[in-house]
């Protein structure tokens, strides 16, 4: 009271000269602590955040207090805005705030897509994005892999589980069939980025398939520091991409990067390390030993020993005790990730910046130094308000990044292709003999002076100790932006931003390797090593500028106008060189080749022109209408197509606005609807004419021909050129409602879309009599339609716990409906020449089937040995189509004649759970990834079934009935019903990889993934914050995909063995395993 | 100010920078591809381009499917067993059946290009040039009809007025290129005999410039008049290889193959064989069997030469130490009568991981796991010789057939290899003279069947005469598609399938018109026994 009253007698000005500190709880309207708010005085650009029980402070210095009213408000995502009143007369202030619930995020603004913004209740369109709690709480490196399970038909395939290896993305399924294609185009802060995965050999693509063996590659979005996500918009589809014209037609996705905010200077350092295993391997046997047709071989005292059968184990029993090995899991070990973090951020009423630095060291779970992947990223965001009308704004981010790969998939020098087939007798560790030479189950005993002789199937321990394939990166991409208010009405914005990387790769097989075996002119067994360099180099360079104008008619209408340009250029330039005959095993460079071959050289370049306008009006505040129309050019169109248009217009209506009813059952309802046209681009260089250097292989040798006898040699491309291209097109109608329930208890959202792609571009099938085998055309025509379902529920919400639980479902089906006369399928690839499978699209048929070999089947019209199964009593006569037809040895047979829908790599449905636990400052969450139906091609299987390490084969000597109690289904046949005993000319001939059906390694791979468990807890007790001098330290702990549920009994039923170099999935051909991972990290924050 | 801001920025944003004429079309955009050639200045690199195609197409994966349906080399390992058990299919033949025509893959280097480079030759009027290109497009041509029967021939290279071209019938394809090889012979025989550069016509008066000396790979070296010289034998002998084709059909046409055979290569130096360059352009053998390594020797042709050997028909010349060697590496070393598995010399029977006589891996090619740089044989004196010794039998000549036998055994060279100082096969691969035999069919035919090794000719030969007895591969599990017989022919490619309706829907097991009757079912125990 003293106090008090010695203050109200000081003079006013003295009063005005203390500081004022004010404090109060941010809590839900439930009660609920609500942490990270954001809490800031905007026009004295003073801000902070709430601590994790919800609390904050806010000091106002004393020369800065003058006894003035001021705003105070309070922000956080999910949650309405608030503000108070504040009159700043020094001292202490109390100002509790209560947020109401607003899940949809009503009121925000959204970048849209080339600059247009739009609030979320005016969006005609579904909304997903991705928060970058979402993005931190994966612990991904990729930022693509990051989006998993975290919105409604987003289905995210990461290819292994090596470090920096690729990921795919795709949404609302399959829209096109260029291989290469299928991903959504990634725009960073306006400015679109590249983010291919070059997987080719000589590293150009061209016209070149992605290859099937090699090292793996990256997509580059992995250049990209997710710790520098703000938010991830996902415009799924024409109906909200349209504005990016003929680049959309698989989806864009929007990513904003974080901001510096003015006030208080914000720091943040992260550091996190895991301890990374492989996730799931398949199953091997122990129990039969090297050799054939049941008799061991043993290579013990045979020199330069080549056992039979290529090594396979159909030997007989393994003695007991003979040592064995588990050749299956011993190269993988335990992986780490260390990633370090720095972020600053703050800025004053005219200046911002964010600047934050990131360094990631990925040691991989694979034995041996060669799998790791680093990467070093730095970005600064910077923003000038250079004067009440003009704002000038800056992104730059740089990353250098090397990653170490190991060969992985079909080649005979890759990891796991060779320690796969491996006898379990033969110890794979040891794999330097006693003389120092190295050594492999196709080459035991290793006589001292064979280190150039080819060991067939290289040893795993060597190829993990020896190979060296890096891809060291650098990649700048920024732009800069400038918004000038012209007038209170009209405003430009101009951004121009470029995109830059190189790529320095490096591929080698050293001597001894299988994978070198043959490029020696003495002797096609000789493995003298070789050695490819080369770079990659892509640039793009983005200008856009809009005009908007915005103009309130009426309380009820206003609405606004945008109008802009933008033009695109894209170079993408490479050169590799092979050389053959390593002089000495080291070290992997040209200079230390004897034979090299010329530089293989591609480039590159497209460019695009477009016109674009998106007007929108609104009417009462609940009804919105948006119109827009872009003009696209592009050089890769044909001359008499140049220039394409690609309109959209939605319609969003709020039926209830939130806080405008007093309905406590329903809290705000809005139904939208919209339909937009997007495209597709043609690849450069279809439209005429030319001659090329010969490249010509037959699957299993390739042979350069630049340079025949001291001569250049051309050959007319077999691609015929066609000058009227046009654009592919992607047309989608979508529907759909978002509804607030029981004062947002929960929230709703539905969406239906129908998507049809037309003139979708492909190279088709031309008769080779004509000289050539195919042309580029608008071919083909499918839809994709489906539903999306998004469903949050907050059952507790109290002052000490809350727990929200939200279901993500999509389903989506897709249809071909023409293809071009004659043509019965279109050969997808997805493979990169993998024999027996590929992906095609078919009339009639989901996009991307698999089409492949199949056993004998009635119904198809099979003739064998001059027999018409299907006319013939006895055999498929009167049996039901497709039944499994048997000889009489009791066994299907394989159908050589045809090829047919074997699969089918499409979800049934797909969906996600999460859920998050609040008590006080622990935090827990959870996210479970669903994906229900569909196939992956299981071919390692195939190939351990030939060389008979697979435990299916220890089958072998069972009687079984097949179609019975062994591959349960419908036969026929003078077989059917024959009890038969499975020996090795079963798992070598019809089950075996090489010989048999490709069908019978097609395998159901739905899955249950327990995506991420997370558990913080979050220090901000006033005592740490005077010991340490932090504001907070959160600790953190992860699980990463922790357990998978899945009749699949591969490595992973998300593996694809181009990684996301296709847009097939499920190819599994000895693909490097996923990891589970276990996460801790500490953040400091000041 | 505010105003004229706006009204500067809002002409921006109505003009952009798209104001440029050639924003969209210019240099290395568009149809400009800067990564390949638009234009020629003559044919001579395509010409190149489509010799090392086609050295890649006869001795890549069409000879190894050759090979083993021949049963002279074996498909022991992964796709190469399922070949080997005749489990291939539309998709397998693909690329090997495009090739013929179009090119490998994605390349060209088919008989469309030979076309090309006869309209370069044209308008050079360039009649050698002209000639040798009809030469090359015959060949392909009759080769891939000889295998696959039914092709298009008449609409072919039009994709413009045929995008779906008919397909004739094989005697009709035949026939046709027949005639092209008549008028190739034409121009060939063009006067002057030198290069004539002011000449404006073309054919036989036109020049005959040909092909640069260093552009032509196969006759390198060779003076536009060798080059005339070689190239007209080569057309009589390719006349004469498909007259034989057509022979099964109609046995008149024995007559007009002696007829041409005897104007065909007359001299093993004049042989046609593939180039290879075992360090960039290695043989396609070489480089299978570095990279993939899942073919073996074949058991057929391993017993054949063993068993001549023993019965005193032929000597150990060398041959057999070239095409083969032991599981070890070593030279296979014959003993008198001895048979397998003496020597480990053994070869593998289809079906090569199954139970079946002489085990798995019992030997080892040489010459194809250790010579990059040989050239293999593909059209030769060796063919014409014995072209004629078989016609001249069929036609009741036997002095005749007696003397072309001789020839051969007295000249026995298979293909080429270009490293001097390789003491095997320097210059050429040759080796002792076999003693005279007497010239029975089976004489004959098996001598071209250890002549020809791995060249598709045996299999034509076999398809007409059913010689040397062979039988297919036996059922078992392994054997995913039991036959009776050893196909007829190659599926259709499937390309082809899928873009041409025209193309026939022909069964697995259909015999084309050039075998009228199927050959013998035998198995290893029948009578006369397979080998």
């Amino acid at each position: 009271m003293v106090a008090a009253a010695s203050a109200l007698s000081l003079p006013r000005e003295l009063i005005a000269q203390q500081p004022v500190t004010i404090t109060g709880d941010v809590t839900s309207d439930a009660g609920s602590p609500l942490p990270e708010a954001s809490v800031f005085i905007q026009t004295m650009n003073l801000a902070t955040t709430t601590r994790g029980d919800g609390k904050y402070t806010l000091v106002i210095p004393s020369a800065r207090v003058a006894g003035q009213t001021v705003t105070l408000s309070v922000r956080l995502v999910g949650y309405t805005s608030a503000s108070a009143q504040i009159t700043l007369t020094g001292g202490t202030v109390t100002q509790p705030f209560k947020l109401v619930l607003n899940p949809f995020q009503l009121g925000t603004v959204v970048v849209t897509g080339a600059g247009t913004q739009s609030t979320v209740e005016q969006l005609g369109t579904t909304r997903s994005y991705v928060t970058p709690d979402e993005i931190q709480r994966s612990n991904e490196s990729n930022l693509v892999t990051a989006l998993a399970a975290k919105a409604p038909s987003v289905q995210v395939t990461s290819s292994s589980g090596q470090p920096g290896t690729s990921t795919y993305i795709q949404l609302r399924g399959l829209t096109t069939l260029t291989a290469s294609d299928g991903q959504p185009l990634i725009v960073v802060d306006g400015l679109p980025v590249d983010n291919s995965n070059v997987m080719v050999p000589g590293f150009a693509p061209g016209s070149a398939a992605a290859a099937n063996g090699g090292a793996e590659t990256v997509n580059r979005a992995m250049d990209l520091n997710p710790d520098d996500i703000e938010n991830v918009e996902i415009l799924k589809g024409p109906s909200a991409g349209a504005i990016y014209g003929s680049r959309a037609g698989q989806g864009v996705i929007l990513i904003t990067t974080k901001r510096g905010r003015s006030g208080q200077t914000h720091y943040s350092g992260k550091s996190s390390t895991s301890w990374d295993n492989v996730s799931n391997l398949p199953a091997n046997q122990t129990v039969y030993n090297l050799g054939t047709d049941g008799t061991t071989f043993s290579c013990a005292g045979i020199v330069n020993c080549a056992p039979p059968a290529r090594g396979s184990s159909w030997g007989a029993l393994i003695p007991a005790g003979t040592p064995t090995f588990n050749n299956y899991n011993n190269m993988f070990t335990t992986g780490h990730v260390y990633d370090e973090a720095i972020t600053a951020s703050g800025g004053n009423d005219r200046t911002t910046f964010y600047v934050s630095g990131a360094y990631n060291l990925n040691r991989g779970m694979l034995t041996g130094p060669n799998d790791s992947y680093g990467r070093t990223a730095l970005r600064f965001n910077g923003a000038q308000q250079v004067n009440s009308d003009l704002r000038l704004s800056a992104n730059v981010a740089f990353s250098a990044s090397n990653g170490a790969y190991l060969e992985s998939s079909n080649s005979v020098s890759s990891l796991l292709l060779g320690a796969w087939r491996t006898p379990t007798t033969f110890n794979n560790v040891q794999y330097l003999a006693a003389n120092g030479e190295p050594q492999s189950t196709r080459f035991e005993n290793p006589a001292p002076g064979t280190d150039q002789i080819s060991r067939i199937y290289d040893n795993p321990f060597f190829v993990a100790n020896n190979q060296k394939n890096t891809s060291n990166v650098a990649r700048t991409l920024g732009n800069v932006t400038a918004d000038y208010q012209a007038l209170s009405w009209l405003k430009f914005t101009e951004n121009i931003g470029a995109d830059y990387s190189s790529d320095e790769r490096l591929f080698s097989e050293p001597w001894t390797s299988g994978g070198s075996a043959g490029e020696n002119p003495i002797s096609s067994s000789l493995a003298t090593g070789n050695v490819t360099q080369g770079y990659i180099k892509q640039w793009s360079i983005d200008q856009t500028i809009t005009a908007t104008a915005t103009h309130t008619f009426s309380k009820s209408f206003d609405g606004s106008f945008t109008l802009g340009n933008n033009e695109n250029v894209k170079q993408y330039n490479t050169e590799s060189t092979i050389g053959f005959v390593l002089g000495s095993p080291q070290p992997y460079v040209l200079s230390n080749t004897a034979l090299t071959q010329s530089p293989n050289v591609y480039t590159s370049a497209i460019r695009l022109a477009s016109f674009f306008g998106q007007a929108q009006a609104s009417l009462f505040h609940q009804l919105t209408v948006t119109g827009a129309l872009r003009d696209d050019g592009a050089s890769t169109f044909g001359i008499n197509q140049q220039f394409s248009w690609f309109p959209k217009v939605s319609a969003a209506w709020q039926i209830i606005r939130q806080g405008d009813n007093s309905n406590n059952i329903l809290t705000s309802v809005k139904l939208r609807s919209a339909y937009g046209e997007s495209g597709t681009q043609p690849r450069p260089y279809t439209l005429s004419n030319s001659f090329g250097a010969g490249t010509f292989g037959d699957g299993f040798t390739a042979i350069t021909t630049n340079n025949v006898n001291g001569q250049g040699g051309v050959v007319t491309q077999a691609i015929e050129p066609n000058p009227n291209l046009a654009t592919e097109r992607q047309k989608e109608f979508e529907i759909g409602t978002d509804i607030g329930f029981l004062k947002n208890f929960g929230d709703l959202s539905f969406s239906y879309y129908r998507e049809n792609t037309t003139g979708a571009i492909f190279p088709v099938p031309v008769s080779p009599f004509t000289g050539y085998t195919q042309e580029y055309q608008n071919a083909a025509d499918f839809w994709n339609h489906g539903f999306e379902v998004a469903l949050n529920l907050r059952p507790i919400q109290t002052k000490l716990l809350s727990w929200d639980v939200g279901v993500n479902w999509s389903r989506n089906r897709s249809q071909v409906t023409s293809l071009p006369n004659g043509v019965q399928y279109v050969d997808m690839g997805g493979t990169g020449g993998l024999g027996g499978i590929t992906g095609a699209a078919l009339v009639g048929q989901q996009v991307g089937v698999y089409y492949g070999t199949d056993v004998v089947r009635c119904g198809h019209g099979v003739i064998l040995n001059n027999i018409n199964l299907d006319q013939t009593a006895g055999q498929c006569k009167g049996a039901k189509p497709g039944s499994v037809y048997l000889d009489a040895s009791g066994l299907p047979q394989v159908d050589a004649s045809a090829s047919y829908v074997i699969g089918d790599p499409n979800r049934n449905w797909m969906g996600s759970l999460h859920t998050g636990i609040h008590i006080q400052k622990f935090t827990v969450t959870a996210l479970l990834d669903v994906q229900n139906g569909g196939n992956s091609y299981n071919g390692t299987q195939g190939a351990l079934n030939y060389f008979g390490t697979s435990a299916n084969t220890l089958l072998r000597g069972h009687s079984v009935v097949y179609g019975s109690n062994y591959n349960p289904g419908p036969v026929a046949g003078p077989g059917a019903g024959k009890s038969v005993t499975l020996d090795q000319n079963w798992f070598q001939g019809t089950n075996g990889i090489y010989t048999g059906a490709t069908s019978l390694f097609i395998q159901p791979s739905g899955f249950a993934k327990l995506r991420e468990i997370s558990v913080g807890y979050t220090l901000d007790m006033p005592a740490i914050q005077r010991v340490t001098s932090f504001s907070s330290i959160e600790l953190r702990l992860s699980g990463r995909n922790l357990h998978t549920w899945t009749a699949y009994t591969g490595i992973d039923p998300e593996t694809s063995i181009l990684g996301s170099a296709s847009p097939i999935r499920g190819i599994d051909y000895f693909n490097i395993p996923q990891d589970r991972s276990y996460i801790l990290t500490v953040t400091l924050n000041r | 100010m505010r105003i004229a801001h706006a009204i500067a920025l809002g002409a921006a944003v109505l003009i952009g920078a798209t104001g440029c004429g050639d924003y969209l079309s210019g240099p290395s955009l568009g149809g400009n591809n800067p990564n390949a050639v638009q234009n020629l200045k003559d044919a001579t690199s395509l010409y190149v381009g489509i010799e090392a195609a086609q050295a890649q197409n006869f001795t890549s994966q069409f000879a190894r499917w050759m090979g083993e349906y021949m049963q002279q080399t074996a498909g022991v390992s992964r796709q190469q067993a399922g070949y080997d058990l005749y489990v291939v299919g539309p998709t397998d033949v693909d690329g090997s059946f495009s090739a013929f025509y179009a090119g490998l893959n994605e390349g060209g280097g088919g008989a469309a290009d030979a076309r090309n480079v006869q309209i370069f030759a044209t308008a050079a009027h360039d009649s050698l040039f002209k000639g040798i290109a009809m030469v090359w497009e015959a060949m392909m041509v009759g080769e891939a009809a000889s295998i696959w029967g039914d092709l298009p021939y008449s609409q072919a290279f039009n994709p413009a007025a045929f995008p779906t071209p008919k397909y004739d019938p094989q005697m009709t394809v035949f026939k046709e290129v027949e005639t092209t090889l008549d008028s190739a012979l034409i121009y060939l025989k063009c006067t002057p005999n030198d290069v004539n550069p002011t000449s404006t016509n073309i054919g036989p008066t036109g020049k005959i410039a040909g092909v640069p000396r260093a552009a032509e790979i196969i006759y390198t070296g060779r003076t536009p008049s060798q080059l005339k010289a070689v190239y007209t034998a080569v057309a009589h002998t390719l006349k004469a290889r498909f007259y034989m084709d057509q022979a099964g059909a109609n046995a008149s046409a024995y007559a007009s193959a002696l007829t041409e055979a005897q104007q065909g290569i007359d001299s093993t130096g004049d042989d046609w064989n593939w180039y290879s360059n075992a360090a960039l352009v290695p043989n396609a053998w070489f480089a299978f069997m570095g990279a993939r390594g899942d073919n073996n020797p074949g058991s057929a042709i391993i017993h054949l030469m063993k068993s001549r050997i023993s019965a005193g028909l032929d000597i150990d010349n060398g041959r057999f130490n070239f095409y083969f060697m032991d599981v070890k590496g070593n030279p296979c070393v014959l003993t008198g009568n001895a048979l397998l598995p003496d020597s480990g010399c053994t070869g593998n029977r289809p079906g090569a991981n199954s139970v079946l006589p002489y085990g798995e891996g019992a030997s080892q090619f040489f010459a194809f796991n250790n010579l990059g740089s040989f050239y293999s044989p593909a059209v030769t004196f060796a063919e014409t010789q014995l072209i004629v010794a078989e016609a001249a039998l069929q036609t009741g000549n036997a002095g005749l057939a007696q003397t072309a036998l001789n020839r051969v055994r007295a000249n026995e060279v298979y293909g080429a290899d270009a490293i001097d100082g390789n003491t095997t096969c320097t210059p050429k691969c040759a080796f002792a003279a076999q003693p005279v035999v007497p010239a029975t069919l089976q004489n004959v035919m098996e001598e071209a069947y250890i002549d020809l090794f791995a060249t598709p000719e045996v299999y034509n030969n076999y398809k007409r005469t059913c010689l040397p007895w062979l039988a297919a591969a036996p059922a078992s599990a392994q054997s995913a598609v039991t036959r009776a017989n050893i196909p007829y022919r190659l599926p259709y490619g499937l390309t082809a399938i899928n873009a041409d309706p025209n193309t026939p829907k022909v069964g697995s097991t259909a015999q084309n018109a050039d075998q009228p009757s199927a050959c013998p079912a035998l198995t290893y125990s029948s009578t006369p026994a397979a080998w």
